[in-house]
């Protein structure tokens, strides 16, 4: 609970006043240590200052480390120096402000009227005040003539070309009244400008600048102690040479050197001057440094904050687990811990806990004190046991974890899991949700973290469990679900030629938590789509084309779109019975899904886990034993793909060589509003395209019907692209058919030597196979110039991710750094956290999309079946 | 609150008609008086039943469809209408929901499938758009140029049957300058000006001479004379300088077309022949008589707002992103698009994505000090004497404080045991 609320946060300027106040101390000496280690009194490392050394008192509060929060001091300098962060604010006042009586140089009627103005925009009228004074030449006011003002970067000032100093600065703008900063946009009652000259430096504790002591004993300073140091020392300088009344010269160096040191303190990068240097050369961090950008401390430490109770280790996978759970190590389970609270209701068990376990590693008493538990005291423990106590214990199965895969692009990268303690090192999880962390087992590693309170606990479990999550917040339908394997298996199973004797099919139902034989439907056999179906809810009902049969419209196997009887390709449930159809990436698939999708929608969510849990299992167990591997045997080129590819070929080049005639003979026809070369190039470009299909088309015919034909399908390049779980046409046309046209920035390659692409050309050759065109695949193998031709193709595609991660990285950034605020209120708008209105109703409807059907409010479909159905 | 939604609600189907409107007052103000045009309120067509206020319009709509085509009873279309209802409120935003978050990363979590290329249209065609992740950057920065100006063009009714009439009005929009069609020879020691028109651009870009002629000389302020070159223009004792100005001025002059078309194509759609260009001018298109109001668009979206006023700018950010997104297999919920549109677009101008665009308006210091230029934020909120409120997101996480979105808003108290 929270027991003090920051409510705000005021910003202003510290002034002298406020610097000298705050001081514990002044810092005098610029040493930090004396000669036997221990800090200079009245040096940068006085315990005034705070403590970093345990066990110490601070000698200003008289508190120890943990609880002293350190404090400030000063450096009260010899001469004024401009804080290098104002001077352009100061620029900005000297040109608009009088010299001699402060004014801004406006006359008085003018002014009135400006401040009239200045209530409804001010920072418009702060603009125009600073364009109208820059040419006065004389103040209105006093009359006193006005020199040419200009700012030597950063931190010089001249008056007709003549040096100011910062103590003239600070004389000139002390006169401005309060009334004409208040036109300037200044709140003179938090700020004066007066204050952007130092006339004090504060001296930020130790604890924001603490020493290192390396294993040698020597200590090592802090960037900003070793600042200080040579401020102290330039001020210290400074003053003895003033005092000893040195020749205006020798001061003037000094007060400039002074200013330096000063400038640099605050940041190191100004422009215009030379970094501050380490001994060893490197550059100095110091304030702005420490602050900015990515490593600073916004970013850093105070937006990304480090937590206990977490853990991290690589997973690997195991179809075992529910999607729900976790496998998490014995060795993790035992370092974390979960705080429990001792009631009337649990007193027993944890009693049992204590007793018969080493699960319970602590207790506390209501009044705060803890105690270990250990075999001696056990029996003690137990017999004060009683509600009100809290213990401390080791992680259980069924506790709810937070597992995280970074980079954490989306809430599905962290989701809650319930704990499963397994021997073994790594953390495991059902390979079904790899999709939403988008991790695989190549040696991911993932975290893991424990909620502490009971809060926690609860939120972690009703919003976050995986089960949850099924139906995507971005489009509305299924991302957790089948993949790769799962769906390849799940496709073998349902294939018509699969069947099982009654031993195999025990072994499966064992696997998916059946005891009972279910009746055989195929004399003694049992088929696929059987044990399939008893995956499903039993009201279960869907009609839906499979994948394959688009696939098989698209090859022209299939003519008629209606016909799902000659290949088994719709997809029919009744009842919760798959009657007909095979099952792949049309019903599992991610976000097309039409089977997952309904059950993600209709059903609890609990009926989608189980199914994912039963089906999980048997697919995997069926690839097990039957092997999903491929052989070269598969990728062997028939001669009928044969033929197709040389006729293909010898048309391809003869009408390239055509149009290579026509286009050097200057009658080629151009394509409206491009000229003739790049015509030229887009018809090469398509022509070597128009082969590859071609000869693409017919291989994918033969195997597919080699697939759907044979009595045991065997070949499992095409298990994976029908079933759509990977691969694609195009990989095995690449590989036993022809690779086709290389492209490079949507075009033939084109970059190279001089009027060739490669030297392996000709010059001035300008036909197919000078223009990448590769006529091998990767089971012949490419001749020379076809590796080229690839690698440029491939190299393209490399280079394109690596700049696009970069570009998308930023614009994400930025993305969920406007929109992070906005959030639903409770009378239904959308609002900004300065309760800006946005949206009177979100996305015009108030539906919320991961609620939704695909983007549609409702899912008319499925009312008007539970309708129908419930009537009659 | 309650009857201030269907307000709303109709609102949104009704967008399209209102930028007709807007438009065709646009054109009309040029012979006319501009005309203060009110929008009746469509009465609503259907009336919900008790309990069902909350259903927009639309959707009735399909529901009545149904029962229409059902032919249904009222009594046996209720448990029908009743169930959608129950859907339909299931299916609501729960209040706190970090509805802004979730956009966000729907946005950016696909980002990195989002492709570098360069997209054709129609196959072989001469226009190109930039689409990909460079386009989805420019329309969220709100740049004031887009890259690759587009505009579509819809001829009104007997025009767009045929492609001959419209490829010779896409001919005529084709921006010509002087340029492009002349050629110049200048012989600077007699302070002569030799200005030679190239036929075959001339007869290719539809210019006639003797029109440019008349133009040339009006220009120049001297009457050529015709030499075997082209025309031979003598400036006599006139300053270099002044020619030189002179000259450029002509060469930059336009002979036809509008400002900005570079490219046309026609291309055939939905049995109607479209014009295609590459390079953009909405303001000037449509006060051409020929072209159909309601379907010329371009893609350049700051564009749009200046033309047709904010509320189209939104819609065109919201189509064009959307349509990007879509063109890359990226399946994203509209309403996620509408609200980055929506926050652009607030203000009455569309701000950008950028530090000098939204993050820019942001009222707390910590937001914007931990997103860009931590130290210029910081130093301005001190000598402003801003104050931090607390509200957001970031800044409650920079404080340690629970953020207040969606469990955050609310306290919990567990009620204590009663015996």
């Amino acid at each position: 609970m929270l027991l003090k609320k920051i409510t705000a946060i005021e910003f202003n300027i510290l002034s002298p006043e406020d610097i000298r106040k705050m001081t514990s101390m002044e810092v005098k000496t610029a040493e930090t240590y004396d000669k036997d280690g221990y800090p200079m009194e009245g040096g940068l490392m006085d315990p005034h200052l705070g403590v970093i050394n345990p066990g110490l008192r601070c000698k200003t509060c008289g508190q120890k480390m943990k609880d002293c929060p350190g404090h400030f001091g000063s450096i009260e300098l010899v001469r004024p120096a401009v804080h290098s962060e104002f001077s352009k604010r100061l620029e900005e006042l000297l040109h608009e402000t009088c010299s001699q009586c402060g004014r801004i140089v406006i006359a008085e009627e003018k002014l009135k009227e400006l401040t009239e103005q200045a209530k409804r925009d001010p920072e418009e009228i702060t603009k125009k005040i600073l364009t109208k004074t820059k040419k006065v030449t004389k103040c209105p006011h006093c009359n006193a003539a006005r020199g040419v003002m200009a700012l030597d970067k950063p931190t010089n000032f001249y008056v007709d070309k003549e040096r100011i100093y910062p103590n003239q600065v600070r004389e000139w703008v002390e006169k401005i009244p309060n009334s004409d900063l208040r036109l300037l946009g200044y709140n003179p009652d938090l700020v004066r400008p007066e204050w952007f000259v130092l006339t004090v430096l504060p001296v930020p504790p130790i604890t924001i600048r603490p020493s290192i002591t390396l294993e040698s004993g020597i200590k090592s300073e802090d960037d900003l102690t070793h600042k200080l140091v040579d401020i102290i020392r330039i001020n210290q300088r400074l003053k003895d040479n003033i005092e000893a009344g040195a020749p205006q010269l020798i001061i003037e160096d000094l007060w400039d050197l002074l200013q330096y040191h000063i400038t640099t303190y605050f940041d190191n990068n100004t422009a215009g001057v030379p970094p501050a240097k380490h001994r060893s050369g490197r550059a100095l961090r110091t304030i702005v440094q420490r602050l900015k950008g990515k490593k600073g401390r916004f970013r850093h430490n105070l937006t990304g904050k480090r937590v206990n109770f977490a853990a991290r280790s690589t997973i690997s996978p195991d179809p075992f687990l529910s999607i729900n759970q976790v496998g998490i190590p014995e060795s993790v389970a035992r370092e974390l811990t979960v705080p429990d609270f001792v009631t009337e209701w649990n007193k027993n068990k944890i009693g049992e806990l204590i007793e018969k376990t080493d699960t319970v590693l602590y207790i506390a008493r209501p009044n705060g004190v803890r105690k270990k538990v250990t075999d001696q005291n056990k029996k003690e423990i137990l017999e004060e046991l009683e509600s009100g106590f809290k213990i401390e214990r080791k992680l259980l199965d069924d506790d709810i974890v937070l597992f995280n895969r970074q980079p954490s692009l989306h809430r599905l990268s962290m989701m809650a899991h319930k704990a499963k303690i397994m021997p073994g090192n790594t953390f495991r999880i059902n390979p079904i949700v790899c999709k939403p962390y988008n991790a695989d087992f190549d040696g991911d590693e993932m975290n893991l973290h424990v909620p502490q309170t009971e809060e926690g606990k609860v939120e972690a479990e009703k919003l976050m469990l995986v089960q949850d999550q099924i139906l995507s917040p971005r489009y509305g339908a299924p991302v957790i679900t089948f993949e790769e394997d799962g769906i390849s298996g799940c496709f073998i199973l349902s294939l018509k030629q699969t069947v099982f004797d009654k031993k195999d099919a025990m072994q499966y139902l064992y696997e998916m938590g059946y005891t009972e034989l279910p009746p055989a439907d195929q004399e003694k056999k049992y088929s696929g789509k059987l044990l399939f179906s008893l995956a499903l809810p039993k009201d279960f009902n869907l009609e839906a084309n499979s994948f394959t049969h688009s696939m098989l419209l698209k090859t022209g196997i299939l003519k008629d779109k209606n016909n799902g009887k000659e290949f088994d390709s719709i997809v029919r449930i009744k009842k919760g019975r798959l009657e007909e159809g095979i099952i792949d990436a049309g019903s599992l698939g991610e976000a097309r899904g039409k089977l997952v999708d309904k059950l993600g929608r209709d059903y609890p969510p609990k009926v989608t886990e189980q199914f994912y849990d039963k089906l999980g299992r048997v697919a995997i167990e069926l690839l097990t034993r039957k092997g999903l591997t491929v052989g070269l045997d598969e990728y062997e080129t028939s001669k009928s793909v044969e033929r197709i590819r040389e006729h293909v070929l010898e048309e391809v080049l003869e009408e390239a060589k055509k149009l290579v005639e026509k286009f050097k003979r200057g009658t080629l026809e151009h394509i409206p509003g491009r000229t003739v070369k790049e015509s030229f190039e887009i018809i090469m470009m398509q022509l070597g395209a128009k082969a590859k299909k071609r000869v693409e088309k017919q291989l994918m015919q033969e195997k597919i019907r080699e697939l759907l034909e044979s009595k045991h399908p065997q070949y499992n390049t095409m298990v994976m692209i029908l079933s759509k779980s990977r691969g694609n046409p195009t990989n095995v046309t690449n590989i036993s058919g022809m690779w086709g046209q290389a492209a490079v920035r949507e075009g033939r390659p084109k970059r190279g030597f001089k009027n060739r692409l490669i030297t392996l050309n000709d010059r001035n050759d300008i036909g197919a196979m000078a223009g990448g065109f590769i006529v091998h695949n990767f089971m012949e193998g490419m001749d020379e110039k076809e590796f080229f031709y690839h690698a440029m193709g491939g190299r393209q595609g490399e280079v394109d991710t690596g700049v696009a991660t970069k570009v998308s990285g930023y614009l994400y950034r930025r993305l969920a750094n406007s929109l992070k605020d906005l959030v639903v209120a409770n009378d239904s708008t959308v609002r900004t956290a300065a309760n800006t209105l946005i949206q009177f109703v979100y996305g015009e409807d108030g539906i919320f999309p991961g609620k939704a059907n695909r983007g549609n409010a409702l899912d008319l479909e499925n009312i008007l079946e539970a309708t129908e159905s419930g009537k009659k | 609150m309650k009857k201030k939604k269907p307000v709303q609600k109709q609102k949104a189907p009704k967008k399209p008609k209102e930028k007709a409107k807007t438009k065709t007052k646009g054109k009309k103000s040029v012979v006319e008086k501009p005309i203060l045009i009110t929008i009746p309120r469509p009465k609503p067509k259907y009336t919900p039943a008790p309990g069902m206020e909350d259903l927009p319009q639309q959707i009735l709509g399909e529901l009545f469809a149904v029962i229409e085509a059902k032919k249904w009873s009222d009594a046996k279309a209720k448990p029908f209408i009743e169930k959608a209802s129950q859907q339909f409120q299931k299916n609501k935003v729960d209040s706190g929901e970090a509805v802004g978050i979730i956009a966000a990363q729907s946005l950016g979590e696909p980002g990195t499938q989002l492709t570098l290329r360069t997209k054709h249209f129609a196959g072989a065609a001469e226009v190109s758009v930039g689409s990909g992740i460079q386009r989805v950057e420019e329309i969220v920065d709100g740049r004031s140029k887009a890259k690759y100006p587009v505009m579509t063009i819809h001829l009104k009714e007997p025009l767009n049957k045929s492609r001959a009439e419209t490829e010779k009005f896409a001919k005529g929009l084709i921006d010509v300058r002087m340029g492009d069609v002349l050629k110049t020879h200048e012989d600077l020691a007699e302070n002569i000006v030799i200005i030679q028109p190239l036929e075959e651009e001339m007869k290719e870009k539809g210019v006639e001479p003797p029109e440019i002629l008349e133009k040339i000389n009006k220009q120049l302020g001297v009457n050529g004379r015709k030499k075997k070159l082209g025309y031979e223009y003598s400036f006599g004792r006139t300053p270099l300088l002044k020619v030189r100005r002179q000259l450029l001025k002509l060469l930059d002059l336009r002979t036809k077309g509008i400002r900005g078309i570079e490219k046309t194509i026609v291309i055939e759609e939905n049995n109607e022949f479209i014009i295609k260009t590459s390079g953009s001018n909405l303001k000037a298109i449509l006060k051409l008589p020929e072209i159909d109001l309601e379907k010329t668009i371009t893609n350049d979206v700051k564009e749009i707002s200046t033309v047709l006023g904010i509320e189209a700018g939104r819609q065109a950010i919201v189509s064009e992103l959307y349509g990007t997104l879509k063109e890359n297999d990226i399946a994203i919920d509209i309403r996620h698009v509408m609200l980055l549109a929506d926050l652009m677009t607030f203000s009455g101008e569309i701000k950008g994505i950028v530090r000098t665009g939204i993050t820019k308006g942001k009222e707390s210091p910590f937001a914007r000090a931990a997103f860009e230029e931590t130290t210029k934020h910081l130093l301005e909120a001190a000598f402003k004497g801003e104050r931090e409120h607390l509200q957001g997101v970031v800044e409650n996480i920079i404080v340690g404080q629970p953020i207040k979105v969606g469990t955050g808003r609310v306290e919990l108290v567990m009620k204590g045991k009663t015996k």
